[in-house]
């Protein structure tokens, strides 16, 4: 085994102010080097708490934070690149396996494996455990009971990197620094002024930004502003009526990039037994007209163009579409292949990050009365500010207009949870409620009195509204959510 | 509550989790380092040897360190004992893990030994299963963890990390005296 190789590095900034800790573990990439990481992540078996679909997506802002940090290399990666770890084929494989390379894991989460010949680096591997269970949260460290906190997959990766470029803990080393690179996991979760120094005494700053601050971003789709980014909804699907349809709105002056979705089968990792088996997944405008449609995404002319995007579905007979759409309004439309029925989920992703934004997102499906039959939507609000939003759950006024329906559901409670499933609003009755005045304000109250909405202003976060009938009662319903912001 | 159970399907699964205080390693505690050790011993690094090991994708260079065994507190190592870890140079190529300990000719260690020859380091928590030996000030043997810092409080292990190392240096004696207090329970 090769003696330790770790300098201890206390440097004073060229401000002369602050002193630095970073250690190094002696080894660096050539100048100019494109560490490319062979993303191999998969996908979770259940939704991840920043909103992001797969570990891959989950992990992939770390490595754009370090890149983004330093001038002489850059990371990139191949997203799902099905390249397995193995050391000495020069590929930086980013793996869960059941071994380190044949030897087993013992008590560790993620080994970074390296080689390298005098100091020149030539090939670093992340593996992580699969034995253990990874989620993807921004924030502090969250401590679900009295033991350990749940592991953040981008955290770890964060540290990860570090090592694959060539640091090494600065409190092993004696510092006393605020870094990520510290050999206990803390509530710091982006690079540190210290790993900063760190990255640049070995790679140089970028020009330009001498001392970034990079910010994680939570899903795949960063964007300054705050908004609406992502919608999905929940709920067992039936024929004619009762099939799933969501609504959104765009609006702006660019076109946007969105991905849709339409799960079922992988519902069944969650336990639920009765997932609709083959989703159909068809996108209209507002005319009606169908602009795309798909079933089993991998059949489809996108089919290379949803795997790179991180958000391919987990499950071949799951219906995805790529499309970028003027600003207006849309509708998705989900049904079973063949008239089949059960539970399934739709969801639409930005997929970029311009200023054209979702204004409204929204969905029609039969409210039921079991335990998993309540109308679930889920939305994220991402960005640096708070966000404020009217949220509103339809039923009797579903009967009328344009395209009647026979059987709505008759008076609808709603409910808005953060993502930890914690209660922030009830409403019944949206005219007798303390809101009704602020609601009326928005411009948009309901048209039935029986019918519910809530106005609150959230921060960037993942959020639920839940719609049910009151007195345990069925029918077709409608959750909407509105940006009140201009 | 059905509507809790719901969202916490759909949203919260994950919480169903282990964990974990550090970035790739769960600092055990003290009560876990004496129950899972197989061997517990003090020892002298007398030889390092590192060699290609595997095949194909699994081609990697693994490590021999020998230790002169010059106390066993639990299991019976003999008077040598050797452990093989994941890592090594040879021929001036180099693999190594982030975080592995790293042991160098005359290192005077307490380890606490797991699955040798088949966890990739066979130390109880990594490099949290390896205490120096080392000599203060005032010529008293005292322990220190694999980061270097002195350990002084054995029963903060695992538990709180800073408060372990707070305090004066824990002497050998009163180390391996813990162990075996431990072990008699």
């Amino acid at each position: 085994m090769k003696s330790a190789l770790w300098a201890i590095v206390a440097m004073v900034a060229s401000l002369g102010t602050t002193a630095h800790g970073y250690v190094l573990s002696g080894q660096t990439w050539p100048a100019g080097t494109n560490v490319v990481l062979q993303m191999s992540l998969g996908n979770p078996l259940f939704p991840l708490q920043d909103g992001t679909t797969s570990y891959n997506e989950a992990a992939v802002p770390a490595a754009n934070m370090w890149s983004s940090s330093v001038q002489r290399v850059q990371l990139s990666q191949v997203m799902n690149s099905g390249v397995s770890s193995s050391s000495g084929d020069n590929m930086n494989s980013v793996v869960f396996a059941s071994s380190v390379f044949g030897q087993s894991f013992g008590a560790a989460i993620a080994v970074t494996y390296y080689r390298y010949s005098g100091s020149t680096m030539r090939e670093a591997d992340i593996i992580f455990n699969q034995a253990k269970v990874f989620n993807s949260y921004r924030g502090p460290l969250q401590f679900p009971g009295p033991g350990p906190a749940i592991l953040d997959i981008r955290r770890v990766f964060l540290h990860e990197l570090g090592h694959a470029l060539g640091l090494n803990h600065p409190d092993t080393g004696g510092q006393q620094v605020v870094a990520v690179m510290n050999s206990i996991m803390s509530n710091q979760e982006v690079l540190s002024p210290d790993d900063l120094a760190g990255g640049h005494f070995l790679y140089g700053a970028p020009t330009g930004t001498p001392t970034p601050t990079p910010t994680p971003s939570p899903s795949a789709t960063p964007s300054a502003a705050c908004h609406l980014v992502n919608v999905s909804t929940r709920l067992r699907i039936g024929l004619s009526d009762n099939v799933l349809i969501g609504g959104f709105i765009i609006r702006g002056t660019q076109p946007k990039k969105l991905i849709l979705r339409a799960i079922g089968p992988s519902l069944t990792a969650w336990g639920m037994p009765d997932a609709m088996a083959d989703p159909v997944l068809e996108l209209h405008d507002s005319s009606g007209g169908v602009i795309a449609a798909n079933d089993d995404w991998q059949n489809g002319p996108q089919m290379s163009e949803i795997q790179t995007s991180g958000l391919a579905p987990v499950h071949s007979a799951e219906s995805a579409l790529i499309a970028t759409l003027p600003p207006g309004n849309y509708t998705t439309v989900v049904s079973g292949v063949g008239g089949g029925q059960g539970i399934g989920l739709v969801e639409a992703y930005e997929f970029d990050g311009n200023a054209t934004r979702f204004i409204n997102i929204s969905t029609r499906g039969r409210v039921g009365t079991g335990q998993d039959e309540p109308m679930i939507g889920g939305f994220i609000v991402q960005g640096g500010a708070a966000k404020r939003v009217i949220i509103r759950a339809l039923g009797p006024s579903l009967t009328g207009g344009p395209a009647p329906v026979a059987n709505a559901l008759a008076d609808p409670f709603l409910e808005l949870h953060d993502g930890n499933g914690n209660a922030l609003a009830v409403n019944d009755d949206w005219s007798n409620g303390p809101q009704a005045g602020e609601i009326v304000g928005t411009g948009l109250p309901p048209a039935n009195d029986l019918e519910s909405a809530i106005v609150s202003t959230l921060g960037p976060g993942n959020y639920t509204a839940v719609v049910r009938g009151t007195n345990n009662t069925a029918g077709v319903g409608l959750v909407e959510v509105y940006d009140l912001d201009p | 509550m059905k509507l809790f159970r719901s969202l916490l399907l759909l949203f919260c699964v994950g919480f169903a989790v282990a964990s974990v205080r550090a970035t790739t390693v769960v600092p055990p505690t003290f009560d876990q380092l004496v129950s899972d050790a197989e061997f517990i011993f003090e020892g002298t690094v007398t030889e390092t040897r590192s060699e290609w090991a595997g095949a194909g994708a699994e081609r990697h260079i693994m490590t021999h360190v020998t230790f002169n065994v010059e106390d066993a507190i639990k299991g019976a190592p003999g008077k040598t004992y050797t452990i093989r870890m994941l890592g090594g140079t040879v021929e001036g190529e180099t693999m190594e893990v982030a975080d592995a300990p790293r042991f160098k000719l005359g290192d005077r260690d307490i380890l606490f030994v797991e699955h040798n020859g088949t966890q990739f380091i066979p130390l109880v928590g990594i490099m949290h299963g390896r205490f120096h030996v080392q000599t203060d000030a005032g010529g008293r043997d005292v322990v220190a963890k694999d980061n270097g810092a002195f350990l002084a409080d054995a029963a903060k292990l695992g538990q709180d990390e800073k408060a372990a190392i707070t305090g004066p240096a824990l002497s050998v004696a009163d180390f391996k005296s813990a162990i075996r207090q431990k072990l008699s329970k």
